[in-house]
């Protein structure tokens, strides 16, 4: 059989493409036009209620002045277009720059350690052709996130009263141009790593930290100079939602060229590194030291000890990551609540929903960055789970004594270990950002945040425990990201929609509350508990009866 | 004496014919016992029953007694297992790996964690992920014996390793059978459960065809026949000749194979003149490939 490189079956390939990043397509163009629709009517009610677009304008511009390092410059605030940039484009072109860097990372490295790599190459296909084929399969899902999250920014344009569909497309298109250069950062990135989750992770930090070099540009004069490696910089030349603004000719064209050059050189250097290794390796020492065996080796003892230290770097990343992002969110504390204290009817607006001080409304309200963080270390945990039981070596740990009971109660301690950890992190950040703005927090506040982020964590924990050991598939996965949406979503917009009481309280999220300002709900505790020992206990069962602890 | 391992009636019923039906087997202590078949005939489905990775849709086992699914756990304590497919460890050297196992099962000597893996000539130092398939065997064969188990349960405990490592494995179960230790493998590789194997179970298309020791299954007997004749052979009859089978006739050259009796055979040729004869006795494996497998009805 004559086996060639050229371009082959491209309904196929559309279709592995799509069938691949289906769970990433369907979020992002389903999920981000979902909520710009939302965004559009929320818009619209808004300005109506406060008097007008200019004077709405004028109320949020201080704010948005004060989130600059993390949102970019914010413009325009008295139309949609310009709200609806400074308010989300700049977490959409981040966490999707983000998923393209890993992407990309994962098209280099991620089948390497499978073996399956070498079955491909094995076929007759050429390095340079694998890449480019994956390449073109996440065009294509650009392409789909583009059409779906552009038809749902301008339904929501349509929403607010004005439309702009060229606007929103033009948008997404250069958003999705960004992404793509990410994806081939992520190519060129994972090159140089041991292996594909190193590369994977190192990929998403090289990302955040171009956005913050973009982002922070205005307030370190150093940083201005050396913006321009930042492909969000040359993105934030183009913001066509605010009116009067167009696509750049030259921004767009060094995106395209960004966009073509990275994955080049990501193909350029697959072309000359060892299957399965970084480009660069440092020699092994040829001296073969004698085996040893330290059975007494902390991390090693038991399953959540070992889980922990298997994910040590990970962890340390989460918990980094999380200080970083209450640093710099509580960091903008100070001119954030100077703004509102300026402003009579934020102080107004705020005043309804609490007596409490404005510095402890914003501190709360940063608060939930680290329950989000702690939420997604529990939902990727739950994936580990899920790993361990399809690669075997829950099975392994269970031929060594370990009862199914045990294994389900030593991952419930990894992730009580976990989630502290990374709350933690969040506090050192609240700390530190504190610390730097001037601003008092109260450490009372602070512990029952700790408190409330690690139950509501370990109650998601509990549901995870629970579908993982029943589903026994990446089913269980989809099926808790959802819940934790659902959730979400009703905590988010259920008083809007107006819905009833009790489906409010359904929401973990609403359980939550607001631990910084007062102690949670006596009912809360106990609805968060029950999920957590429910959950538990539940897994436990299903685990033991069941026939087979994998599918 | 009680047996080591037995099954009674053991049935795991996966649908569409998989799985394995009404298994019943005694394995006595110091036995090593050789479970083969080809792919999808059961094998590792048994062995997981063995282990309660999976419970049965009826029957028993035992393993030193103790059953199965009522005390899975103290079984576990008392037998070494190797998997058949090997789990994935990346975070993990072959050192680490082992400690973690050895110290989740308890009570175990580093100094024989050492020993064993010096004997395989493995390097604990080296990240899992960066082991051949053979040093990974290596590793699973570690941990299944590092607790001096009383019984070993091992899916395909061979695979991947070189001649040399194959008989350093066979040398480390015999030493275990010695000191009364009950070893059940699987293997799909004839040759090396003739070499282990006291008694050796077939089993294809999941049912236990048959099982005995080496010799009372080589008592089958089946010859590769390949007669010569001065004329044309006698035009019909041989075929049905107690114990011949898969008759072949070209010119004055006949195929079979035979079992049992050659006398009516060589009489019913005579007639043509037998110019020369050669018989060559089938091994396990063929016999077992051209027998069991047709019976099971695999291709």
């Amino acid at each position: 059989m004559h086996i060639t490189s050229r371009w082959q079956a491209p309904r196929s390939l559309i279709g592995l493409a799509l069938r691949g990043h289906r769970v990433g397509l369907l979020s992002w163009a389903v999920g981000s036009g979902a909520v710009a629709y939302w965004f559009g009517t929320f818009y619209h009610d808004t300005i109506n209620s406060m008097g007008g677009a200019a004077k709405f304008a004028a109320l949020a511009q201080p704010t948005a002045d004060a989130m600059r390092p993390l949102t970019g410059p914010a413009e325009r605030l008295d139309t949609y277009g310009g709200y609806f940039t400074y308010h989300n484009l700049g977490y959409v072109i981040l966490f999707l720059g983000i998923y393209a860097a890993i992407q990309g990372a994962r098209a280099a490295r991620g089948d390497e350690e499978a073996g399956l790599t070498e079955m491909w190459l094995s076929t007759g296909r050429p390095r340079w052709v694998l890449l480019r084929d994956r390449l073109v399969s996440f065009v294509l899902v650009l392409c789909c996130i583009v059409v779906g999250a552009g038809t749902g920014i301008g339904v929501g344009a349509v929403a607010a009263g004005q439309p702009d569909w060229s606007g929103a497309f033009a948008a997404m298109f250069e958003i999705a141009l960004t992404a793509l250069v990410c994806y081939g950062i992520g190519m060129v990135v994972a090159q140089l790593t041991r292996t594909g989750r190193a590369g994977a992770a190192v990929s998403g930090f090289t990302i955040v930290g171009l956005y913050f070099v973009n982002t922070m540009s205005s307030g370190f004069p150093f940083l201005a100079q050396v913006r321009w490696i930042s492909p969000f910089a040359l993105a934030e030349q183009s913001r066509t939602l605010i009116p009067g603004n167009g696509v750049q000719p030259w921004a767009t064209l060094a995106l395209c060229a960004a966009a073509l050059l990275f994955p080049a050189a990501g193909m350029l250097a697959y072309q000359r590194r060892d299957s399965g290794a970084a480009l660069l390796t440092l020699r092994r020492n040829q001296h073969r030291k004698p085996n040893r065996i330290r059975l007494r080796t902390l991390g090693l003892r038991d399953l959540w000890t070992a889980s922990l230290r298997e994910q040590r770097l990970a962890l340390a990343a989460w918990i980094l990551g999380n200080t970083v992002l209450e640093w710099l969110y509580v960091g903008l504390g100070h001119q954030v609540v100077t703004a509102w204290r300026d402003n009579q009817f934020i102080r107004s607006l705020l005043s309804r929903s609490s007596q409490a001080p404005l510095e402890d409304q914003y501190v709360s309200f940063t608060v939930t960055m680290t329950l989000g963080v702690a939420v997604a270390y529990v939902i990727v945990q739950s994936a580990r789970w899920l790993s361990d039981i399809e690669h075997g070596r829950a099975e392994m740990a269970l031929a060594h004594g370990v009862s199914r009971s045990r294994l389900v109660l030593e991952r419930t301690a990894a992730l009580v270990a976990g989630v502290t950890a990374v709350a933690a992190g969040g506090v050192a950040g609240i700390a530190l950002g504190a610390w730097s703005s001037g601003m008092t927090i109260n450490s009372t506040g602070i512990m029952r945040t700790v408190g409330a982020t690690v139950l509501m964590s370990l109650a998601v924990g509990g549901v995870g425990l629970l579908i993982v050991a029943w589903l026994r598939s990446g089913l269980a996965i989809a099926l808790l990201t959802l819940l934790l949406a659902a959730s979400w979503v009703i905590t988010l917009f259920g008083g809007l929609a107006k819905l009833p009481d009790w489906v409010l309280r359904i929401s973990v999220f609403d359980a939550f509350g607001e631990p910084y300002i007062g102690p949670l709900r006596t009912g809360s505790v106990i609805y968060l508990v029950a999920a957590l020992v429910i959950g538990v206990a539940l897994a436990v069962g299903v685990s033991r009866t069941r026939s087979s602890i994998a599918a | 004496m009680v047996a080591s391992i037995s099954a009674s009636g053991l049935t795991k019923d996966f649908g569409e014919g998989h799985g394995i039906f009404d298994l019943d087997l005694e394995i006595e202590p110091g036995e090593v016992f050789g479970l083969i078949g080809p792919n999808g005939a059961g094998k590792s489905t048994t062995i997981r029953l063995l282990m309660d990775f999976i419970r049965p849709t009826r029957g028993t086992a035992t393993v030193a007694g103790l059953d199965t699914r009522r005390d899975s756990l103290a079984i576990k304590q008392l037998v070494g297992y190797v998997p058949g497919e090997l789990p994935d460890y990346p975070q993990y050297t072959g050192a680490a790996l082992l400690q973690l196992l050895a110290n989740l099962r308890g009570h175990v000597d580093g100094t024989r964690i050492i020993a064993l893996a010096n004997r395989f000539e493995l390097d604990l130092n080296r990240k899992y992920r960066e082991y051949s398939h053979g040093n990974k065997q290596k590793i699973a064969l570690v941990q299944a014996f590092m607790h001096n188990p009383r019984a070993l349960i091992l899916d395909e405990p061979t695979l991947g390793l070189d001649p040399l490592m194959q008989q350093e494995f066979q040398e480390l179960v015999h030493e275990a059978a010695s000191t009364g230790a009950t070893i059940f493998l699987s293997s799909h590789v004839l040759s090396e459960v003739q070499e282990l194997c006291d008694r050796i179970g077939i089993v294809a298309g999941g049912r236990l065809r048959t099982e005995g020791t080496l010799e009372s299954l080589r008592e089958v007997h089946v010859h590769r026949v390949d007669v010569w004749l001065r004329d044309d052979p006698p035009p019909s009859g041989l075929a049905d000749i107690p114990g011949v089978s898969d008759l072949k006739l070209v010119d004055h050259h006949v195929f079979c194979r035979m079992q049992g009796d050659f006398g009516p055979f060589i009489a019913a040729l005579e007639p043509a003149g037998i110019l020369e004869l050669d018989s060559e006795e089938m091994s396990l494996e063929e016999v077992f490939l051209a027998h069991h497998i047709k019976v099971a009805g695999a291709p």
